[in-house]
């Protein structure tokens, strides 16, 4: 197992697709917050409020809002908004709104993990892996062990590019204690993680990349859930049901930690526990069942 | 000592027996050709010999275990069908990757030491998805051979070669099982370099094993023969048996007779005149190596 995981290190340190998602991270999280500094500089939306300003004086009117209540003071409003926004939005909550509640940060961490974990079948080489470690269990334990380190190292980044951007860019983000900050690190890893495992258990089913990646794909995006959410409105008894699902821990913890109407600590990691332990399993029984 | 022992092995795809009741054996030393059409099934043995495919029936054992356990999988260097490479890295990255997996000490100059030996020293440095399909087939050897092996299971390891690649690397098989006394185990359809180096033959058609011999056997078997077509055939194998007690004689199914061994053509045509039976043809041939494996696997072929 260890040496399965020496193998996987030395792939992962001397392959391109790791380092490339890593980049995208740090981009997005760079250039999602620099122009959020942008639009909420008190030089931009002074700007914005004197050309409304201007343009209503010459006669012009402009607003956001449509029909014939419409009225120049929409700028002020949404420059309000955004000031309010820039000034109270925590740092838990804005790393939500740039790579969880969109499910930017599961999509990548998915299609990464079935390029690394299909490519070992398509190409063939998995018939070296094999006749060196033929118990598919012990091949297994290493590959669940990188999944949720390699969720932790997407994690990671993720929120230091964020934390460092917001730095840079000098966007203010209401501090959270270190504590709750770390907690929701690791309930955001788990979270990550259970998604990672059943894109690598389909990957393991069908042994090609494609159907990791469009698997991977919709669970992330929130479709399996917005599905599941739907029939259960035909049955408002079973509604909660909804909330011990991947997609609702992960959008819950995209509004932070301990949040009104949120989902608890406690709540999101069994959960997370739950699809990984379930996913783990049936990828035993793919893995002992297939042949290479 | 058998290093491979199966026993009424099966194996079914989709309900269709792909290899069917398959008894094989190879000896410790061998370079066993293993011979068959494409198809046959050779694949699929030999993937059941490396651990890579369970078997649904029957026994398969590798220096007398389970190829699955872990002892004995390290004993056993496998190259079957293409070389699965990462196009996207190098000759010696995907060298050290199996390296790493093996849990090899001091992996770095292991994976030297074999691209050396198999003659891709200056290409490590290359990623392998411009090697050419000899190179390939050359680093798939080369990953075979990490962890020095006993046995080395060789799928048809001479595809895509030119015929001094081909040559070279039936010398480095022979090399190996000479001074490192690896057996091997080889399938090719380049029968003419297969014929060069193996010692012992199996060969398989629509999954069962039709028949192993030794390379002697074979070449016993190649030997110059007789046919004879005569109007009684039966009578004539009776009587040519009697006079020639000393010779070799094989029934074929078209009738004919095959005689082998050191005998006159008038002396086959005096006997056979003075029992009175009348003679259609009779002439001499000698069978090349491709001619006897193709009828042993063709569908006339009666053992």
């Amino acid at each position: 197992m260890v040496n399965i995981m020496r193998m996987d290190v030395y792939r992962l340190v001397h392959g391109k697709s790791f380092w490339i998602f890593l980049v995208i991270i740090v981009a997005t999280a760079a250039l999602a917050t620099g122009m959020m500094s942008a639009v909420t500089s008190p030089e931009f939306l002074q700007s914005m409020q004197s050309a409304s300003d201007a343009a209503a004086r010459s006669g012009f009117r402009f607003s956001i809002t449509s029909g014939p209540d419409f009225d120049t003071s929409d700028y002020a409003d949404v420059n309000a908004a955004i000031a309010m926004l820039s000034g109270d939005i925590t740092q838990m909550a804005y790393i939500g709104k740039l790579f969880l509640n969109g499910g930017a940060l599961t999509i990548m961490f998915a299609i990464f993990l079935s390029i690394f974990l299909a490519s070992e079948f398509e190409t063939g080489f998995s018939k070296n892996v094999f006749t060196v470690q033929p118990n598919r269990l012990a091949f297994l334990g290493a590959r669940v062990v990188e999944i949720v380190v390699l969720a932790a190292v997407f994690v990671a980044v993720a929120l230091a590019a964020t934390l460092a951007s917001a730095a840079l860019f000098g966007l203010d983000l209401a501090p959270s204690p270190l504590p709750d900050f770390l907690l929701w690190g690791v309930l955001v890893t788990l979270v990550t993680a259970g998604f990672g495992m059943i894109t690598a258990l389909f990957v393991w089913l069908t042994r090609k990349m494609a159907v990791g990646i469009v698997v991977g794909v919709l669970l992330s995006a929130g479709l399996v859930t917005s599905i599941l959410q739907a029939i259960l409105l035909l049955f408002p008894d079973l509604m909660h049901l909804a909330d011990f699902t991947l997609g609702s821990c992960m959008a819950s913890l995209g509004q932070g930690l301990n949040v009104a109407g949120g989902l608890s600590p406690v709540h999101v990691a069994c959960t997370a526990l739950v699809f990984l332990v379930a996913s783990a399993a049936l990828s035993a029984l793919a893995l002992q069942k297939k042949d290479i | 000592m058998n290093v491979i022992e199966t026993h009424g092995l099966v194996k079914t795809f989709g309900g269709r027996a792909a290899v069917d009741q398959f008894d094989m054996r190879v000896n410790q030393g061998d370079v066993y050709g293993f011979v068959g059409r494409n198809g046959a099934g050779k694949t699929t043995v030999m993937r059941m010999l490396a651990g890579l495919a369970a078997a649904d029936g029957g026994e398969v054992r590798v220096f007398g275990t389970d190829p699955k356990e872990a002892g004995t999988s390290r004993r056993i260097g496998a190259l079957i069908e293409a070389p699965g490479l990462y196009g996207s890295m190098t000759a010696y990255d995907n060298m050290m990757l199996k390296a790493l997996a093996l849990g090899l000490v001091d992996p770095k100059d292991k994976v030297r030491n074999l691209l050396a030996f198999t003659g891709l020293g200056a290409a490590g440095s290359k990623k392998t998805r411009h090697f050419s399909m000899g190179m390939k087939q050359r680093l798939g050897l080369a990953l075979a051979l990490l962890g020095d092996p006993d046995l080395l299971l060789l799928d048809e390891p001479l595809n895509g070669l030119d015929p001094e690649g081909a040559r070279e690397v039936r010398q480095l098989i022979m090399h190996l099982n000479d001074q490192r006394g690896i057996t091997v185990v080889v399938s090719s359809h380049v029968l003419e370099q297969l014929g060069k180096m193996a010692t012992r033959y199996g060969v398989i058609r629509e999954g069962r094993m039709v028949r192993e011999m030794s390379a002697a056997d074979v070449d016993q078997e190649c030997s110059d023969f007789l046919r004879l077509d005569a109007a009684n055939p039966t009578l004539a194998l009776a009587v040519l048996q009697e006079r020639f007690p000393a010779l070799r004689f094989q029934s074929m199914p078209d009738a004919s007779i095959r005689m082998f061994g050191s005998v006159d053509a008038g002396e086959v045509g005096s006997a056979l005149n003075e029992a009175g039976i009348a003679i259609q043809g009779l002439y001499a041939h000698k069978r090349d190596l491709e001619e006897f494996f193709v009828e042993m696997m063709g569908a006339e072929y009666r053992g």
